[in-house]
């Protein structure tokens, strides 16, 4: 059933980060093309380029994350026995949940709420901030999500 | 069992060496209060060298019971970054241009406007009235402390190579413009085309074109070595734009009614010694750009003044704004 649902989540999660980088590319293209071709160039793509890059970035973490292709040192992990190794993998994701839950729920969260409350906009768009930084709890939810259905397959 | 022994040992001893590690550590900062205070500017720079001077009176002041530490040069993070640091409450203080801050407190919109000021002393005169004051206390609302405002002289165009010596000059120039909605907006209704481009990315922009030229205060024009590519420099003043100390509320509750006397003491020293620091490097820099060959015009201001006029009109929708609009141009 997790498995199911997690591949669904792979699916929806790669589309929308497909989309967001074909945006980037269109406003990083138009941004040259005002400035060199019509000479007059545009004064928002730069900050939704910047926009896109951390939503390209963070939301990518979380899906590079659940296809567990994350840069890791495995070296040392590989020379223990299966048993040992499945352990260390155990501790290993507990970390990740408890790092993932204090830095990107917790933090961004309350980063999301600051940026909310005292109304911030972007200089050039006049987007709400909060709504930029949303994607770093969303992602962490995303993150936690794969990290516990890992563990339930561990535990099979 | 002796392994085991050995282990437990060994735990005991690396616990009880963290236990005085964590002591020693803390003794040292136990009765010193430290403000942490961030920004962009080189440490040549006269807000550096006032800081300094703030630090040092403050020092004398509480008898070295509070200290306040620099942290030049964008070490922590940007203008805009260290603003975002205040409101979480990861750093004590921060000094930025009013217009990063227009970003986070609207109200600071109103400095951006061009010739809003008719001239220095009438600027000086407002920031230290109670509209000045009313304008840093509106920041509180968003959790920045506005504690002063500091010198940072009128904004001019220089240009790579068309001279400036009226507003009709300016059509079609791509001008490089700081990433805020009346910057942009005044170069617009001067008849400029603004186009925003980070500080860092600046010089090169020159160099290669890509803009035609870019608008600053005499000291930043001489220290951001703009002047190797632009040789004409029309100082026709169009903004005043201070720059603004901050604290973070977080801090500013934390601290006793002492503390808090000490801060406002030393703060009000070192606005008056950067007044006097930035007048000295205002002259230099001028002089030091004309060494390198940079023309300087002195255009007639009134046909600036009369092209941009329209722009406060504009304002009148926001009565929140053009209430200071109007309070500023009343005052003497």
């Amino acid at each position: 059933m997790i498995n199911n649902l997690r591949k669904r989540l792979d699916n929806l999660v790669s589309w929308i980060l497909i989309i967001i980088m074909f945006l980037m590319v269109l406003t990083v293209l138009w941004q040259v093309f005002t400035r060199y071709v019509l000479e007059n160039p545009s004064s928002y793509t730069e900050e939704l380029a910047r926009y896109l890059m951390i939503w390209v970035g963070v939301l990518g973490a979380a899906y590079v994350s659940g296809q567990n292709n994350h840069i890791s040192i495995d070296y040392f992990i590989n020379k223990t026995s299966v048993n040992t190794q499945l352990i260390i993998k155990k501790i290993i994701i507990y970390i990740i949940i408890f790092f993932v839950f204090c830095a990107f729920i917790f933090g961004g969260l309350r980063l999301v709420y600051i940026t909310y409350l005292l109304g911030q906009f972007s200089p050039a768009l006049q987007i709400p901030l909060s709504l930029v930084y949303f994607v770093v709890p969303v992602s962490g939810l995303l993150i936690i999500f794969y990290k516990v259905s890992d563990l339930i397959n561990y535990c099979k | 069992m002796l392994k085991i022994f050995l282990n437990f040992s060994l735990m005991k001893f690396l616990l009880k060496f963290l236990i005085f590690v964590f002591f020693i550590s803390c003794t040292n900062d136990r009765d010193v209060k430290i403000i942490r205070l961030g920004h962009g500017l080189s440490t040549t720079h006269s807000v550096h060298k006032a800081m300094v001077f703030m630090d040092s009176v403050i020092k004398l002041q509480s008898k070295g019971k509070m200290r306040i530490q620099i942290y030049p040069s964008e070490q922590l993070g940007t203008e805009r970054q260290c603003l975002e640091l205040l409101q979480i409450g990861s750093l004590d203080m921060t000094k930025v241009s009013a217009g990063s801050l227009e970003n986070f407190s609207p109200n600071i919109k109103v400095f951006g406007l061009p010739f809003l000021f008719r001239d220095r002393e009438h600027s000086y005169s407002v920031l230290d009235s109670d509209i000045g004051s009313d304008l840093l206390s509106g920041t509180e609302k968003y959790w920045l402390k506005g504690l002063a405002y500091y010198d940072a002289g009128a904004r001019s165009f220089y240009t790579r190579e068309k001279k400036i010596h009226n507003p009709n000059d300016l059509n079609g120039l791509k001008i490089r413009v700081m990433e805020s909605k009346t910057a942009f907006d005044m170069v617009k209704i001067l008849g400029g085309s603004p186009t925003p481009i980070s500080y860092g990315e600046l010089y090169t922009s020159l160099q290669q074109g890509v803009v035609d030229g870019a608008e600053n205060n005499p000291p930043s024009f001489y220290l951001s070595k703009h002047y190797e590519v632009c040789k004409f420099y029309t100082l026709d003043e169009h903004t005043i734009l201070p720059d603004v100390l901050l604290m973070s509320t977080h801090t500013w509750n934390s601290l006793n009614k002492q503390q808090k006397e000490w801060v406002n003491n030393s703060v009000k020293l070192s606005v008056i010694e950067q007044r006097k620091l930035w007048a000295k490097s205002e002259k230099e820099s001028l002089h030091a750009v004309k060494e390198a060959g940079v023309e300087i015009i002195i255009p007639d201001k009134k046909l600036f003044v009369e092209q941009s006029k329209n722009i406060f009109e504009s304002y009148k929708s926001n009565s929140e704004l053009y209430n200071f609009i109007e309070r500023i141009k009343e005052s003497k």
